[in-house]
Parts: C-alpha cells; sequence; structure tokens
C-alpha cells in the first residue's frame, strides 16, 4: 500500500467533502463535520474519473491525480470566500464507563479496516463488474475496455452506476492494488458520526449497548469490508434523511437542499433509490398539508423539488455515464415488470420481508437481534409511553418508506430479488431503527434514571439531566 | 467524589453487560468467529502480502487453477479461447472443490477470454475444461465444429447459471 498515495487521497476527499458542506452552508458540530467531510469527499472525488473518460484523457495515476487535485482546489474556494478561523470548540473525552464499548467498537473497526485492505473483492456482482472493468481501465487507460470484448451474457453487472468502478481505478492507481479501502473511508466515519448523534441523544452506556447491537449486525458488518453498492447507499440515504428531518424541525432551506444533495448521491450509487425518495416525498405531503399548513402548490413544488436532484443524479448515472461507457445497448424497458396489472408480487414481497428477513432464524442470523429489541422498545413506547419525539416519529416514517418502498422496487423490477437487492436495502432501515431507538420514550427514561443516578442527590433535585444533556447538541455552532 | 465512584461504578456495570451479552450463545459465536478469531490471524497475513497469496487466500484452489490453466495455454497459443462446461454438468460430474467461473471472472483472474456454449463467439474456442472422471478436471484441444456442436448436446441437459 502507498501511504503517501492514501493521504493524498483522504486529503483530497476531505477537502472535497468541507466543499460542499460549505457550500450548502450547514452549520455543524466538528466531529459531524469531519465525519461527513469524509464521507462526502468519496463519492464528490469518484466523477474524477467519468470526467476524464468523457473528456477522452487516458485514465492514468498521474491524470487522476491532477484530475483530484483540481476538484479539490475547486471545491476549496467556498472554503476560503467566508474565512473564519475554524472554531474547534472544546473536545470532550470520554466517560470511564464507555472506555469496554469503544475497545470492543475499536477491536471491530480494526479487523474490517485489514479485511477490506488485505482480501480482494468478493461480491459475485463485483466480480462480474465494476471491478474487472476498473481492473482493465487501469491496465489499458479507458473505461470502455477489452471487458466488452469478450463473453458478457452471463452477467449484467457492468450496466450498474460507475460509482465503483470509478472509485476502484483511483485507489488501485494511487493506493493498493486491490483499491477498495475507501470503503472503511465511507464506513468508519459513518459509524463514528452515528454513535456521535445517539450519545447526544442518550445517556453514553446506553448508547454504547445500543450501538453495539448495530455494528454487530452480521451481515451489515460483513459489508463495511465487502464491497457492494448497498452500505454506500444506505450512508448516503440516511444521511439524507437526517438533514431532512432537521429541516423539518429547524425549517433552514440550506439542511433540506443539503438533505436532497445527499439523496441524489444515493441514487447516484445505486438507480433504484429514485423510488425511495419518490416514496419519501408522500409524507413530507402530508406532513406539510396537515401540520405546517403549507400552500398547496408549495406544497407540491416541495414535493417536487425534493426529488429533483434524485432524478438529475438518475439521469447523469444511467443516460450520460452508462450510455457512454458501457458499448452495448442498455434496454430499461426489458427490466421493468410487463404485467402491471397484477399487484400481488408487491403484497407477497411485504409479507416476505417480514416473515422471510425480520422476524426468522434466517433475519436473526443476518441482523442479530437487533430488530427485536427495537420492535419491543416500540412496543413498549406505543403500550406504556405513549410519547413520541417528532424525530421519533420520523424515523419510524423512514422504515416504512423503506419498508413499502423495497416492496414496490421487487414489484416494479423483477430482478430485485428477495434473497439479493431487498435484503441489501433493508439495511437503510437499521441505521433509522438505530435513531429510533435514541429517541424513544422507553430509552429516555432508562437514561434519565441513570443520569440523576450518576450525578448524586443534590445535583439532581429538580433537574431534569437528561433534556438538558439533549438541549446541548442544538447550541453547538461552529 | 461521589460522582467519580458512581462512575467507577457505571464503568464495572458496562463491563460485566458486555460479558454478560457476550455469553449470549449467538453474539459468543460472533465474538469468537468474527472477532477473536479473525483479529487473531491478522499477524498471519501480514506476513503474506503478495497479490497472489492473497488471491489464493481468497479464492482458493479455483484461483491456481485458472491460472495454472492461463499459464499452460498461454505457452501453446497466441489467442487461447476456454469453452467454459456449464457448473452444473462439473458437479455432476463429481469434480471436487471447484466450480465453473463466469467468463468475465475467469478474464478478471487470468485475462484469458473464456466462453459459454450459448455463447455467439462460442465458435472461437480452442481450448475446453473437462470433468476428467476422477473427480477433477483438465484442459483439451478442441478439434473443430464437430467438437463443439458435440459438446452442445451433452451440455444441453444442464442448464446455464445466470
Amino acid at each position: 500500500m502507498t501511504l503517501l498515495g492514501l493521504f493524498f487521497v483522504l486529503l483530497m476527499q476531505f477537502i472535497c467533502g468541507r466543499g460542499i458542506i460549505s457550500l450548502f452552508r450547514v452549520a455543524l458540530p466538528a466531529i459531524d463535520k469531519l465525519c461527513l467531510s469524509l464521507i462526502l469527499g468519496v463519492p464528490m472525488v469518484s466523477f474524477v474519473p467519468c470526467i476524464l473518460q468523457l473528456a477522452g484523457v487516458p485514465i492514468t495515476a498521474s491524470a487522476t491525480a491532477l484530475g483530484i487535485t483540481i476538484l479539490a482546489c475547486l471545491l476549496l474556494i467556498p472554503q476560503l470566500l467566508p474565512f473564519r478561523r475554524p472554531a474547534l470548540g472544546r473536545v470532550k473525552l470520554p466517560k470511564i464507563y464507555e472506555v469496554p464499548f469503544l475497545l470492543i467498537f475499536l477491536l471491530h473497526i480494526v479487523v474490517s479496516v485489514w479485511r477490506c485492505y488485505y482480501y480482494p473483492p468478493t461480491a459475485r456482482d463485483m466480480l462480474a463488474g465494476p471491478e474487472v472493468i476498473s481492473e482493465f481501465t487501469v491496465r489499458e487507460g479507458t473505461m470502455v475496455n477489452s471487458v466488452f470484448s469478450i463473453d458478457l451474457q452471463t452477467t449484467n453487472n457492468y450496466f450498474k452506476s460507475p460509482f465503483i468502478t470509478s472509485l476502484q481505478v483511483i485507489y488501485k492507481l494511487l493506493v493498493c492494488a486491490f483499491g477498495q479501502v475507501w470503503l472503511s473511508v465511507i464506513a468508519i466515519p459513518f459509524l463514528v458520526w452515528l454513535y456521535v448523534l445517539l450519545r447526544r441523544l442518550i445517556h453514553p452506556l446506553v448508547a454504547g449497548f445500543l450501538f453495539l447491537l448495530f455494528l454487530i449486525m452480521p451481515e451489515l458488518f460483513a459489508y463495511t469490508y465487502l464491497m457492494l453498492y448497498d452500505y454506500c447507499n444506505m450512508v448516503f440515504f440516511v444521511s439524507g434523511f437526517y438533514f431532512l428531518v432537521s429541516y423539518l424541525r429547524e425549517r433552514k432551506s440550506n439542511r433540506f437542499a443539503f438533505a436532497i444533495f445527499l439523496f441524489g448521491l444515493a441514487t447516484y450509487i445505486r438507480t433504484e433509490t429514485l423510488v425511495l425518495v419518490g416514496m419519501g416525498a408522500l409524507p413530507l405531503f402530508i406532513y406539510n398539508f396537515s401540520q405546517k399548513k403549507l400552500p398547496l402548490l408549495r406544497n407540491l413544488v416541495q414535493c417536487l423539488v425534493l426529488i429533483l436532484p434524485s432524478v438529475c443524479f438518475y439521469i447523469i448515472c444511467v443516460h450520460l455515464f452508462v450510455r457512454n461507457f458501457v458499448p452495448i445497448p442498455f434496454d430499461l424497458q426489458g427490466q421493468i415488470n410487463p404485467n402491471m396489472t397484477d399487484v400481488s408480487p408487491f403484497f407477497v414481497r411485504m409479507k416476505d420481508i417480514a416473515a422471510d428477513l425480520l422476524f426468522s432464524e434466517f433475519g436473526r442470523d443476518l441482523f442479530g437481534y437487533f430488530v427485536f429489541v427495537f420492535c419491543g422498545v416500540l412496543f413498549l413506547d406505543v403500550v406504556y409511553f405513549r410519547k413520541f419525539r417528532f424525530e421519533g416519529l420520523a424515523a419510524l416514517c423512514g422504515i416504512v418508506v423503506v419498508y413499502v418502498g423495497l416492496s414496490l422496487i421487487g414489484y416494479l423490477l423483477p430482478l430485485a430479488d428477495l434473497e439479493h437487492t431487498t435484503k441489501r436495502g433493508l439495511f437503510k432501515m437499521m441505521p433509522l431503527m438505530l435513531l429510533y431507538l435514541g429517541h424513544s420514550a422507553a430509552t429516555r427514561q432508562v437514561c434519565d434514571r441513570i443520569r440523576v443516578w450518576e450525578a448524586g442527590e443534590v445535583e439532581s433535585a429538580g433537574a431534569n439531566l437528561g433534556d438538558k444533556a439533549q438541549k446541548k447538541p442544538e447550541q453547538i455552532r461552529p | 467524589m461521589l460522582h467519580m465512584r458512581r462512575q467507577l461504578i457505571l464503568f464495572f456495570a458496562a463491563v460485566v453487560l458486555l460479558f454478560l451479552f457476550f455469553c449470549m450463545p449467538f453474539y459468543n459465536k460472533w465474538l469468537v468467529v468474527n472477532v477473536i478469531g479473525r483479529s487473531g490471524n491478522i499477524p498471519a497475513e501480514y506476513e503474506h502480502q503478495s497479490m497472489r497469496e492473497r488471491l489464493t487466500m481468497r479464492f482458493g484452489h479455483e484461483y491456481q487453477t485458472y491460472k495454472e490453466i492461463a499459464d499452460y495455454l498461454r505457452k501453446l497459443e497466441a489467442e487461447p479461447v476456454l469453452l467454459l462446461p456449464p457448473d452444473e454438468y462439473v458437479q455432476a460430474s463429481k469434480v471436487r472443490e471447484f466450480r465453473v467461473a463466469e467468463p468475465i471472472t475467469v478474464y478478471y483472474l487470468t485475462a484469458i477470454r473464456a466462453v459459454t456454449i450459448n455463447s455467439p463467439d462460442v465458435n472461437h474456442a480452442n481450448w475446453v475444461l473437462e470433468p476428467d472422471g476422477k473427480g477433477g478436471i483438465y484442459i483439451r484441444r478442441l478439434k473443430g465444429r464437430e467438437d463443439i456442436e458435440l459438446l452442445r448436446i451433452i451440455y444441453k441437459k444442464y442448464q446455464p447459471r445466470i
């Protein structure tokens, strides 16, 4: 592995990601900004090999490095224009009782990063598509290479988004032979961000335990080092969802713009996400109509704007990149269900998701006991506490959107099977479940009791420390 | 002081919680296999970092077989094209620890062109991969179109994997 190459790519990705955050003027605490910058930089640099290919420039190490540098310089401008001394804020050290959990998390991260670096890509979808194209792009200097002259009858994976192909090209050229470590650059900051968010909401001890349940879901953890589209798609979809909810709470339009941009990136990674974003417009419409009493026209425009970047990224992905990089005709019509009048596959898929993937022994092997814990807490909230926070309800709404959306995708696209496409699509539900647990009345009740006990009798008198701790992050402004 | 003491109690509570959690059979297996087992492999893997070793570690016997076939064919042919039988046929012939890869994967692992019997370029194939009847595989040179048509009849019974 070239450490210098890794440092260069990481730095450029960070600058690109931070540039995007600056463009949207999203105010975030330092740790959130660091994690999101690293995450956002990855899809940004992935456009470089695509642009080189469209411009007819041979894809070499030097051309790619130059392209990434130019992109980073361009995205540095919004960071320099309103120049202010960066406010780093006070670094809060973890509490002593978090240490056992943090050590376990660290051990998992070491295993994940090592496997990501050490082993070559394994997933069949990669070995019959993006990974092969990227390998021969590195050898031949073009994405339209000799792979398209061999027998491709057994696969259609070359029609997928160039996101992974491009990142593999960059990392193979500049970092290491098997590429792939960009996946850790997305997965680790996302996990850190998620833990930080959860820790802000609830007591660190409970946050540590719930996050552990989330982290060691066997299927989800495996995809922190197995290169495929779904984990990255989940990261951008959930990030977009988080900022959409934060917009609905604070009504800051830059947060809405940032959210729809993130949804767009999720669609660029997996084009089927367009269906989920479209579905997400429905609860937004209902919320705007019933709670905010928005005029019908304004409401409709906002819902359309929500979908617009995803449509743009879909067009860029399918009509610009795939059409130009894959010298084989793409039959979109052939992918769509020819018998739309029969809606039974939609309901069958809904049933199968619940019966086969979530609440079964197979489901336990995939997601551990996390889904069961979520259902237990939700049951307590519904039956006993009957109190819901806005963010909690929004997370539940997001889970329903993913559940119904995946069933709809299964109905629209017969190739989207239950065992692969739908199963991995369920990843998007899991961080939403975790966020719900962070806002749940039952969890907060437990956390408040621990906090009061921890603070001691004198400090606890008349003070609701749980609420105090929750309000704090809202006040952080860099 | 009281606060500090309670934090220490919470620390021990966290340790006990983790201990009990990893005593659950499902998570205990996870810890032993996926965390302790895999992190324990890291020092040994660190010692074997060549591309070939890592590819062999991942794809095992199949990778080595395809690599040997490719090295052999390159010595004999300027443009070797390997005809791959349906995997179902190979499995039915009781070949041990070997699965037939897709042509694109064979190209990825070896840079050698491969075709299936249904490929429009099947007539360009000059070698074929075959079960040897003893649980292994071998390759043989194709004698022409008649040979390919004969294989087509044999393979017909076995649905190709898509």
